[in-house]
């Protein structure tokens, strides 16, 4: 015969234990938000520990890391232009410094403001300097794959060119900070630390890292605002790499 | 002057680095163009074939896995990727374009089918109809981020030309699910027009399987939207800025869906439940025409100022005159076989038919009437095909 009275007693014990130890963990004094009381509690050592993020905070914030890798970088010159008469051929002027990245054979896509849920295929065709223009930039001719709307003379278009392969992130894990490109990268155990970049040229989706980041590193897109108030809830203070700017 | 020579043989051997790296490159390269082929989804051999628009030759495959059976293949507008979602396998996959390289394979919810971009190409949609819910995968960082729930069997995705909000389909209810892009939710539900009773009503048809809204597609001037529901047999015209019904249009019975003519002046709803067609004005909002057509429909493709009305099970392709409104006969594509969808080729010339029974997809001249088979190297059970920037681009 088991003794079952001390039994049932014991295992309402190791429950209250088990309770109590999940509220102190939540209460335990020290656990504070205040920065330069975390700063006392944690001590020097924590400075390049980064922010901490917990695997919940994560998943609220759909923390996202992108890898730092060679893309091909596209930026979409937009400009608007006329139709011609057979409803094929548009023309358009594009300004400085977008002009230099048009050329012939790259591929556009147009739509008319009255039909814009109609997107045409079309293809530069033409391109000729603006002597004549003060501004400079160059003149377009963009040819539709298919004959026009009947009732469009005016398009948008969107060329699509191709900038060259570089090293790159996604434009959102950028966080600017005065003249400094600060990204955030995760280390060992949830810690997120800032890293300063340099960057290149900014396309539609990614921008060139010039300095900073090798390949194969790891950034935060999604959430990076999030990783960056934790930051400087915890190391507002003190010197980071993209807030080393004295606070009055 | 050592120091110099040391620098113009470091800056030699960089260069050659970089020469043989930028060949290897080239080598990897598979597909420069991404608007020169044709995308064919296959069912039964899990794959995706890429068909060369001038040769009509297959001139790449990608293979997705055993038992994926994928069902609808898209590429983003940037020209970057080709996804697709595996029915059997709950997962969508992620396809490099120049490489044909199989990126990244993304767990989803259940029996994905349907899918779109954001116009920018960050998003991909994923709709899951037995999941009754919408994965949202960042095509950044090639992750899914979010899980939309609370739809019933979603299809179709339609974004706002701005990317703001996208449009749901729920072929399992009677309603279009509005869902802001910023914060990936389900925003508001909008219902095109009440259902009736169910006291009145033939409860087979009504408490048996729904036949809802497929899909809500744009007018021409991307402010109203159409929605057809199978159940009602209406048509919605819907007011995007305030989300609200304006109008229903009385159509046939059972429609699938609404397809938009490329000149922006037609809609037209197969509906299989009296196998006819209605086609809508678009300016009107009334039905100009209601026309014959076949059995279990499954797709119109719009070319040389013609419909091309997909009758599945026939085997028939019904034409129309669009500037008379008249039938202008119709394609006999084979006996005892099974058409799927098609798509056109941005020239509005050139139909490309997947015939999944034969293992092949037929090539329609719009203008002549005449098609040609391609059956060599397909792939099995070739259910949809796609063109970058078709302007019919879609599945079933």
């Amino acid at each position: 015969m088991l003794p079952v009275r001390p039994l049932l007693v014991l295992l309402l014990t190791t429950a209250t234990c088990v309770f109590a130890q999940g509220v102190r963990e939540h209460t335990r004094p020290g656990e504070t938000s205040d920065p330069a009381r975390l700063r006392s509690r944690l001590g020097d050592n924590t400075k390049a520990a980064g922010a901490a993020v917990s695997d919940t905070q994560a998943s609220d914030v759909t923390l996202t890391l992108n890898a730092v890798s060679v893309r091909p970088i596209q930026t979409w010159v937009r400009t608007a232009g006329r139709i011609d008469k057979a409803r094929t051929v548009l023309t358009a002027s594009v300004p400085f410094p977008e002009a230099s990245f048009v050329k012939i054979g790259q591929r556009a896509r147009a739509f008319s403001p009255e039909s814009k849920s109609s997107m045409f295929q079309a293809w530069v065709t033409k391109v000729t300097s603006k002597v004549t223009s003060k501004e400079g930039g160059i003149n377009v001719e963009v040819t539709l794959s298919s004959t026009g709307h009947p009732d469009s003379l005016n398009y948008v278009i969107e060329i699509v060119t191709v900038r060259g392969e570089f090293l790159s992130i996604p434009n959102e894990a950028i966080i600017e900070e005065g003249n400094r490109r600060i990204v955030y990268v995760p280390r060992q155990g949830g810690q997120y630390v800032p890293v300063e970049i340099h960057t290149g040229i900014q396309g539609e989706l990614y921008t060139a890292v010039e300095s900073g980041l090798m390949e194969g590193d790891q950034v935060v897109s999604f959430g990076s605002f999030f990783v960056d108030s934790e930051y400087k809830l915890k190391f507002g203070a003190q010197s980071t790499p993209g807030n080393d700017q004295p606070h009055h | 002057m050592s120091h110099r020579r040391f620098l113009v043989k470091l800056a030699i051997v960089m260069a050659t680095a970089l020469a043989g790296t930028a060949t290897l490159a080239q080598q990897d390269v598979k597909i420069a163009d991404p608007t020169s082929v044709v995308m064919i989804v296959n069912r039964d051999s899990n794959d995706l074939a890429f068909m060369d628009i001038k040769t009509n030759k297959i001139i790449g495959r990608v293979f997705l896995g055993n038992n994926v059976n994928p069902h609808m293949v898209m590429m983003s507008p940037d020209g970057r990727y080709v996804v697709t979602g595996g029915t059997r396998a709950n997962k969508a996959y992620i396809v490099d374009v120049r490489t044909l390289k199989l990126v990244k394979v993304i767990n989803v919810d259940i029996a994905p089918e349907h899918l779109a971009f954001s116009p920018d190409s960050r998003w991909y949609y994923q709709g899951n109809p037995e999941g009754d819910s919408i994965s949202v995968i960042d095509m950044q960082s090639l992750t899914k981020i979010k899980t939309i729930p609370g739809f019933a069997e979603p299809l179709n995705v339609t974004f706002t030309a701005d990317g703001s909000k996208a449009y749901i389909g729920n072929y399992g209810a009677h309603w279009i699910g509005v869902v802001d892009v910023r914060r990936h939710e389900l925003l508001k539900k909008i219902q095109i027009k009440e259902v009736p009773g169910v006291a009145i009503l033939d409860p087979d048809k009504y408490l048996g399987e729904v036949h809802g809204i497929n899909i809500a597609m744009f007018g021409p001037d991307g402010r109203y939207l159409y929605a057809a529901d199978g159940d009602l047999g209406f048509v919605g015209v819907i007011d995007s800025r305030e989300d609200k019904v304006v109008k229903t249009i009385k159509v046939g019975k059972d429609p699938w869906r609404i397809y938009m003519s490329h000149d922006g002046k037609y809609g037209i709803t197969p509906n299989n439940g009296d196998q006819t067609i209605s086609i809508i004005d678009l300016k009107a909002n009334r039905v100009a025409a209601t026309l014959e057509a076949g059995e279990n429909m499954t797709g119109v493709n719009f070319a040389a100022g013609k419909a091309f009305v997909i009758s599945s099970t026939s085997g028939f392709v019904y034409v129309y005159d669009m500037n008379s409104l008249r039938p202008a006969g119709r394609i006999r594509i084979g006996l005892n076989i099974q058409l799927e969808t098609a798509t056109t080729d941005t020239q509005d010339q050139k139909i490309y038919l997947a015939d999944s029974t034969e293992n092949a997809v037929v090539i329609i001249d719009a203008k002549t009437q005449k098609f040609e088979k391609i059956t060599e190297n397909v792939g099995l059970f070739p259910w949809g095909t796609h063109i970058m920037d078709s302007k019919d681009n879609y599945c079933h």
